[in-house]
């Protein structure tokens, strides 16, 4: 399916690409000066791969891969001479006015994710190498157990910092809840000065019949990756009934109230008249026998 | 209007009527035996064509994947169409007191039964498996809009017949008391049966009277029923030129237009076999005339509206159909449909003479076979415009042409009406004898004789 999107639009792109002359792609004047206001750091690279993986990677695929849509004109891929030929405010005045299958970007991302994206391009910029330091992982580690009545998730989350073991505080705890296809971001919490949290789980959750969530916990990308999982929280009581409902094309036994109602009503009053007309048969047949001349 | 004729005029007249109306049931020339040949020659073509059928399997039609409704249902949609006659003439026109009408609505009532009976005989053709036809009354769906069809049309076809056989009873109980020794044996003695002992006192006409008028009021929605669930096999489905809200009253519609157009065929043979010059006179046909034109032009409204509204719009797959219908593949037929069942009768049928009998005739029958052409360009058209893409098939699973055992199966419909019709003519009078002498002036104690007991 996807694959025949792709064919189609790779199809239908290949007949605008003589429109656009050479591959080349004017930027008016003022942007070629511009600097990008973001400072190249790794918090600032990180949120930019963020936006970058949402809004970029289905086309320019994964920077230094060249796994790029085979699309005309070519998406470059972010590690390219291409790409990284142009100055940050030609980058900029692209990605916000966009062209043919390049969208315009000006009306769904603001100007600071935008030039934290070239943040995060910049990244693979060959004179950057080795200008950012990767900081060490930290490594956190996350405990809950379920509290208050099955109403809340209690959360304690530590730090491992030199063999010592430490609160970990004002952190992020991502809440997800397992669904039969991955999980579900269903909330996020930030821990007190003593790591602790507590996640209270939203009464009008759905559920499944047994009326059970997993939950898993987990830490942000500045740590080494850790979940922790709280299993078979009853949420819910179990649903125990068995009755199904009534709705459309269904079996007889579960038609809509309404479609048997208007057959019924209808069958029977139609042939309880036809009944009666022949009743009224019957009663000239007994008529003729009387008054017979 | 009626005048009172002195007793001795009546009975003359009376004997007039009777001898004139059962002229149908006495001739028995050369002409009618070669007519009950061929209509019998035919039907025994056709079971053997559906034997063949059932024996190969319906792959020896023209349906496939794509295409699976096909001559057949479209058959069966113009035989509810031309059953629902029944409702118009002998219902509706009865109820409003529309007095010319009345000697055709026994006319009007055979074509409904031969009618009705047909398109529950070519539903049965259409199933692979008709061994297991008693399935869809013991197992129907109530979730589904065909229980409806199933029961509707077993229903219509027994109020048809109820409305056949009453008005029928005190014209037995006449050809009892007077065709003695005039008949075979046989015959007088089915008509001694069926006349259930009818006497003719006041009575008994008061429960004729009263069982009538329950069943014309009964087969007013029963009959608007039949057509309108015909109607939801199409409408209920998500597709192109189907997918309507309008399709209940577009059916109705047309269904007079083919049901009025072939009364008229049936009223000309019996007008000129059985001698009923008088009978069914210029007047009739006039009016009949004048009827076809109302209701084409309402089934024309609702032709315009249906093509228009889908054709302002032009979505994708309604715009592919429309294309394929006013300059496609089956533009010939379509507008074949559009102006010999629409046009040409409301335009030829202003001028008078057009009304005449014979031209009358003429007409109607060209847009009788336009109402058959105008179901099958509903029902096949779509089909062969699935919104599923077609491919990695044979080429012949996209297009439907019919094959000679379906074309033989789909005529074995029409000759099978016709020897129904034929049969009701020649075993019972084609007019209400006791209704018509009454309209002229003879009491119906003239008609039995109760003056002199």
């Amino acid at each position: 399916m996807n694959k025949t999107i792709i064919a189609g639009i790779t199809i239908w792109l290949a007949g605008l690409y003589p429109a656009f002359g050479a591959d080349t792609w004017p930027v008016p004047e003022e942007y070629n000066a511009m600097v990008n206001p973001v400072e190249f750091n790794n918090q600032n690279v990180r949120a930019g791969r963020d936006i970058y993986d949402k809004n970029c990677k289905s086309c320019h695929g994964d920077p230094g891969n060249y796994n790029a849509l085979p699309l005309v004109p070519p998406p470059p891929d972010a590690s390219s001479e291409i790409m990284q030929a142009n100055s940050d405010g030609q980058l900029f005045y692209k990605i916000n006015i966009g062209r043919a299958a390049m969208p315009q970007f000006e009306t769904t991302l603001s100007s600071d994710d935008i030039w934290r994206v070239i943040t995060y391009i910049r990244k693979f910029d060959p004179r950057n190498v080795g200008k950012l330091v990767e900081e060490a992982l930290r490594k956190g580690k996350i405990y809950a157990l379920v509290g208050n009545n099955n109403s809340t998730i209690d959360i304690v989350a530590e730090e491992e910092v030199m063999d010592n073991t430490i609160p970990l505080s004002n952190t992020i705890i991502f809440v997800r809840a397992r669904k039969t296809f991955g999980n579900l971001l269903v909330g996020s919490i930030t821990t007190d000065e003593n790591g602790r949290a507590s996640y209270v789980i939203p009464p009008d959750m759905k559920v499944k019949s047994d009326g059970q969530v997993d939950f898993i916990l987990s830490l942000n990308d500045d740590f080494e990756p850790v979940i922790f999982s709280v299993s078979g929280v009853q949420v819910k009581q179990p649903n125990t009934s068995v009755e199904l409902p009534r709705v459309l094309w269904s079996t007889n036994d579960r038609t809509q109230v309404w479609l048997l109602f208007t057959y019924f009503a209808a069958l029977i009053g139609g042939w309880a008249v036809i009944g009666y007309v022949i009743l009224q048969i019957f009663k000239l047949a007994r008529l003729g026998r009387n008054n017979k001349p | 209007m009626i005048q009172k004729k002195s007793p001795e005029e009546a009975r003359k007249s009376f004997d007039l009527i009777f001898h004139d109306l059962t002229r149908s049931l006495r001739v028995k020339d050369e002409l009618s035996r070669f007519w009950l040949f061929i209509l019998i020659m035919f039907c025994i073509v056709g079971v053997w064509a559906w034997g063949y059928q059932i024996k190969e399997g319906l792959g020896i039609t023209g349906m496939r994947d794509y295409v699976s409704w096909g001559m057949y249902i479209s058959n069966f949609v113009f035989f509810v169409a031309v059953s629902l006659i029944g409702l118009l003439i002998s219902s509706i026109m009865h109820l409003l007191k529309i007095h010319w009408a009345q000697p055709i609505s026994r006319v009007a009532e055979q074509v409904a039964i031969a009618a009705v009976g047909l398109a529950g005989l070519i539903i049965v053709m259409d199933m692979g498996r008709p061994d297991r036809f008693l399935n869809v009354f013991l197992h129907g769906r109530f979730a589904s809009p065909i229980i409806w069809d199933v029961t509707v049309i077993t229903t219509y076809l027994f109020i048809s017949l109820l409305l056949f056989y009453l008005p029928l009873i005190p014209d037995l109980a006449l050809m009892r008391d007077r065709l003695k020794g005039k008949i075979p044996e046989i015959q007088y003695k089915i008509y001694k049966i069926l006349a259930i002992g009818y006497r003719g006192n006041a009575q008994q006409f008061k429960i004729i009277y009263h069982s009538l008028r329950t069943l014309m009021l009964l087969i007013i929605p029963v009959g608007l029923a039949i057509h309108t669930v015909t109607s939801w096999l199409f409408a209920a489905t998500l597709r192109p030129g189907w997918d309507t809200t309008i399709f209940g009253p577009y059916f109705v519609a047309g269904a007079f237009v083919a049901g009025t157009a072939a009364v008229i065929q049936v009223m000309y043979v019996y007008r000129v076999r059985y001698k009923l010059k008088n009978y069914f006179n210029d007047e009739v046909f006039d009016r009949m005339g004048k009827t076809l034109v109302f209701v084409c032009l309402v089934y024309l409204y609702f032709n315009i509206n249906e093509f228009l509204v889908p054709g302002y719009k032009m979505k994708t797959a309604e715009g592919i159909h429309l294309t394929e219908l006013f300059i496609g593949k089956s533009a010939p037929i379509f507008w074949f449909t559009q102006i010999g069942g629409l046009v040409l009768p409301i335009l030829l049928l202003l001028v008078r003479y057009f009304r005449k009998p014979f031209p009358l005739t003429v007409i109607a029958l060209v847009t009788l076979v336009a109402s058959w052409f105008k179901r099958y360009i509903i029902v096949v058209p779509t089909l062969e415009h699935p919104f599923l893409p077609i491919q990695n098939v044979p080429e012949h699973f996209a297009h439907y042409s019919p094959t000679n055992p379906e074309i033989t199966i789909t005529l074995f419909a029409f000759f099978a009406a016709l020897l129904i019709v034929t049969a009701l003519a020649k075993l019972f009078p084609v007019i209400t004898i006791w209704e018509y002498a009454e309209h002229h002036g003879v009491d119906k104690k003239i008609m039995f004789n109760e003056y002199e007991n």
